[in-house]
């Protein structure tokens, strides 16, 4: 008798926690209707502004125009700036000179 | 007969440095943070002798070459720099009194170079005074203004938000949309540490480019997925291109292109034939046009025949390497207009491949504008190009523009993070005026 009681209690156990037999729960009303209070509301002066701030506006901007030949040069930039450095071996002072300007 | 050894050459000779020199030696040794090979440099005392030099000849080395040796390399950073021994070059600085001069002429002699160092002097700067705030999307205009000023000496006080947010986001190559959006508050709340480690571990690539580069040439930045085709050392054209996802990440190479397959077929690699095909099934494949075929070897090979809807679309730019990257046409033209064109398996797909084919031969009296026509024959056939095009696949995330204000990309691989880790750990090694990292570069 205890085994039967016992298989019939995992059974339902078992069915509740597939979903696959729900029981309708009670409907308890335990609410309250709250008391209306006279308030008295003071309406501000003016509207508050709206933010102002660009950065969340939903409409995005166009894309800057950019010409053709801008657009290879930031290309160029961005590929590395591969234009040579001018070649300073002409314009540096030997250490013994140019130690007198250090630390 | 045993052959005797040639003896290996004796090292040049340092002659002894002068006083002036040393004192020289040991303020040029101080410099090593602002040249990016190490986030922070340790007050150190004066060094004198045998110990000076050593140190003079392994900072000169990595000025030259780089601070990390090629042999802690990843494979796929394949352009690897030159063998540089400082030794007689410093000997001849040292007797004809001319070390300045010869530092000098140890740095990448290019205009990106000298632009990041700058920039790292900028940032370094950032750094120091505390960096800049973190964004949200609900900061006030003026906030957001003066963040992007810290960075872009442009921003003027009255200037509209939308302008002030659409030039950065050019410069994280971001939508320009004016918004300050998810992935632009992201890239505006990078931290300065972050910002300078980038600016370390590209200082540190371009010391592995060639000294001198052909005047005509191509070059494609895989992190930002963009080419420029330069002849006479100018940049004439460009265009966007799609570069290997992250986890296939395009190889940084050099190589030379050396002839253009017209409406190629393609044969299908065997890592992505076993990936993503065989497992659709032969009937699948079969149906959508794919070619099975046998390989000598008795196993089978995929092939998609040359057409409209080839991947490699009707032009493919072969030049050597050993990861079997190439440049070429595709006929997913959407992906152009997407700012997120890391989705290849490696190889770089090109906007504009005709025009690119064309520049190429247009030295070929017989070639020269023919481009089109021959694909439009639909033979599939190789056009040798009257000369070769030497093409760089280089990865650059952060370089300045002209104005100096800086640009950066986002670090698809991860590899900023890792080179700059690679270089901090090396200055630890081997350089006395490294000091210990606090910094991002030690992170994951």
């Amino acid at each position: 008798m205890r085994k039967i009681a016992f298989a019939a209690l995992i059974g339902a156990l078992a069915l509740s926690a597939c979903g696959k037999q729900e029981e309708e729960a009670p409907v308890v009303n335990n609410l309250v209707e709250p008391p209306v209070e006279n308030v008295i509301i003071e309406e501000p002066d003016a509207a508050l502004p709206m933010p102002s701030n660009n950065a969340v506006a939903p409409a995005p901007a166009a894309p800057p125009s950019v010409s053709e030949q801008q657009q290879i040069l930031d290309d160029a930039d961005a590929t590395g700036m591969t234009a040579r450095l001018p070649d300073m071996r002409d314009e540096e002072q030997p250490a013994d000179e140019a130690s007198g300007t250090g630390e | 007969m045993v052959q005797a050894i040639p003896a290996a050459p004796l090292p040049a000779p340092i002659p002894p440095l002068s006083v002036a020199q040393e004192a020289w030696a040991n303020d040029w040794l101080k410099q090593g943070a602002a040249q990016g090979l190490m986030a922070r440099q340790k007050a150190s005392g004066p060094l004198a002798g045998e110990a000076l030099v050593r140190a003079v000849l392994d900072r000169a080395k990595a000025l030259s070459t780089g601070r990390v040796d090629t042999a802690d390399f990843l494979e796929v950073w394949a352009l690897r720099p030159a063998p540089f021994d400082p030794r007689p070059s410093l000997a001849r600085a040292v007797a004809e009194d001319r070390l300045a001069q010869w530092a000098t002429s140890l740095t990448p002699p290019y205009a990106g170079y000298e632009g990041l160092r700058q920039g790292l002097v900028r940032y370094e700067t950032i750094r120091d005074e505390g960096g800049w705030p973190t964004l949200t999307a609900q900061s006030a205009p003026d906030v957001v203004r003066a963040r992007i000023a810290i960075e872009d000496s442009a921003v003027t006080p009255g200037e509209r938000l939308i302008d002030v947010l659409q030039r950065a986001q050019r410069r994280y190559g971001l939508n320009p949309t004016g918004l300050l959006d998810t992935r632009t508050l992201a890239a505006l709340n990078v931290s300065v540490d972050e910002r300078i480690a980038a600016i370390m571990a590209n200082m540190e690539r371009w010391r592995w480019m060639p000294r001198n580069l052909p005047v005509n040439r191509v070059q494609v930045n895989i992190a930002a997925a963009v080419l420029t085709m330069f002849e006479g050392d100018q940049p004439i054209s460009s265009m966007r291109a799609v570069t290997g996802s992250p986890d296939n990440a395009t190889p940084m190479l050099m190589s030379n292109i050396h002839s253009i397959v017209v409406n190629p077929p393609w044969n299908v690699p065997m890592s992505i034939a076993k990936r993503e095909l065989f497992p659709k099934g032969r009937a699948t494949l079969i149906s959508q046009g794919y070619k099975i075929v046998k390989t000598p070897e008795g196993g089978e090979r995929i092939v998609q025949p040359a057409g409209p809807n080839s991947a490699l679309g009707r032009l493919k730019f072969d030049f050597a390497n050993p990861f079997a990257v190439y440049l070429h046409d595709t006929p997913s033209r959407g992906k152009f207009s997407s700012y997120d064109r890391l989705a290849s398996h490696g190889c770089i797909r090109l906007e504009k491949p005709v025009s690119l084919a064309e520049l190429m031969v247009a030295s070929d009296p017989e070639l020269n504008g023919q481009i089109q026509s021959l694909i439009d024959e639909g033979k599939t056939q190789r056009v040798s190009l009257p000369q070769n095009v030497a093409v760089y696949l280089l990865y650059w995330t952060a370089f300045a523009s002209n104005n100096g204000t800086m640009s950066f990309r986002a670090d698809p691989y991860g590899w900023d993070k890792l080179l700059a880790s690679k270089i901090e750990a090396s200055s630890r090694r081997v350089d006395p005026t490294a000091a210990p990292a606090a910094t991002v570069a030690l992170k994951d």
